[in-house]
């Protein structure tokens, strides 16, 4: 079944995040990771590029941008948000330059909309 | 550290637009157009001690906290600071219903309540020191937060990690949520090392921008 990946170490961001995501691409399964090496995990127990992956940038071990960086090379091409509530320039630069788009926690559901490239509801 | 008044009024300015930025994310949270109601903000050189003795203000309460350390050129700890009982309040406006409920001291917290509050401590946290960071043009890079209850000292000085005679450029922004009858500090401590880093920045705005 197709799914979306949420890799998040706050349950409680974990849970806001799937009920915007839910609302804006649903018939999906939502898997939950609570850090890069679980997301890692679940994904090679899988075997299959999720949907959307929403990647959170602080979490223990390795970042956001890190885990993303894991992906390009073990899942090209599949998309992937960074989802977080630091939105200094710097980092959205950085995360640009690896073709990663941010989201700005806490976010609308248009916002999810238009950073996944989905048509406004 | 010597700031004149200008870059102390510019240093308020700046931590002002960030609690701005904070308090849109908070309210955007609790997603119930609740109007966050910010002080002036307050700047000093302060000691720990004083620092904690500002915000407990006498209360002979349990308060609550969310302390989020941060490196660069912002290096320091920032924090928000309610009441047992405001907290409790807050992880009800968040998760609605009854979770924020029947609960009467810290031994009652569940991981769920735990997990509501440094999430909008990370979320306000993080709004503030961005927007903050992107006015002056400076990069901080955060840790992971970490949620502590008792009296202030230990909230700021994350459990007893800092010393408490330690000089620290302390800024402090008291906001309130008036409908729900919710209080709060969010408060920002800056070492030494990033004061001078704010400092050279706060002149290159000052020279730059404003040109005076």
């Amino acid at each position: 079944m197709d799914f979306i990946l949420l890799v998040d170490d706050s349950k409680v961001a974990r849970m806001l995040i799937s009920r915007g995501v839910a609302e804006a691409m649903p018939g999906l399964e939502i898997v939950e990771a609570v850090h890069a090496e679980d997301a890692i995990e679940k994904l090679t127990e899988r075997g299959q590029a999720p949907k959307l992956t929403v990647i959170d940038y602080n979490m223990p071990g390795m970042t956001g941008l890190e885990f993303a960086g894991w992906m390009d090379t073990n899942w090209p091409g599949a998309p992937k948000v960074l989802c977080t509530a630091n939105i200094q320039d710097s980092l959205v630069q950085r995360a640009a330059e690896v073709g990663v788009s941010v989201l700005p926690k806490p976010f609308s559901i248009s916002k999810l909309r238009e950073v996944v490239g989905l048509p406004a509801a | 550290m010597t700031l004149d008044s200008l870059h102390k009024d510019l240093l308020g300015e700046v931590f002002n637009l960030g609690a701005g930025r904070a308090a849109a994310s908070l309210s955007e949270l609790l997603g119930n157009d609740l109007e966050i109601g910010l002080s002036v903000p307050r700047t000093d050189v302060l000691t720990m001690t004083e620092m904690a003795e500002l915000i407990q203000d006498g209360k002979d309460e349990e308060f609550c906290g969310v302390s989020l350390n941060h490196k660069g050129e912002l290096s320091g700890d920032s924090f928000l600071v309610y009441t047992h009982k405001e907290s409790m309040r807050l992880v009800q406006l968040l998760m609605g219903g009854g979770l924020g409920q029947e609960v009467g001291d810290r031994a009652d917290f569940t991981d769920m309540h735990e997990d509501a509050l440094l999430e909008v401590g990370n979320l306000v946290l993080n709004a503030c020191l961005s927007s903050v960071a992107n006015f002056l043009s400076l990069e901080f890079e955060s840790d992971v937060p970490h949620l502590y209850s008792g009296d202030c000292m230990k909230i700021i000085s994350n459990d007893g990690v800092f010393p408490v005679d330690q000089l620290v450029l302390y800024v402090q922004i008291a906001f309130s949520i008036e409908d729900e009858g919710l209080n709060g500090y969010m408060g920002l401590c800056l070492n030494m090392d990033a004061m001078a880093s704010l400092e050279t920045h706060l002149k290159h705005y000052i020279d730059t921008q404003l040109g005076a």
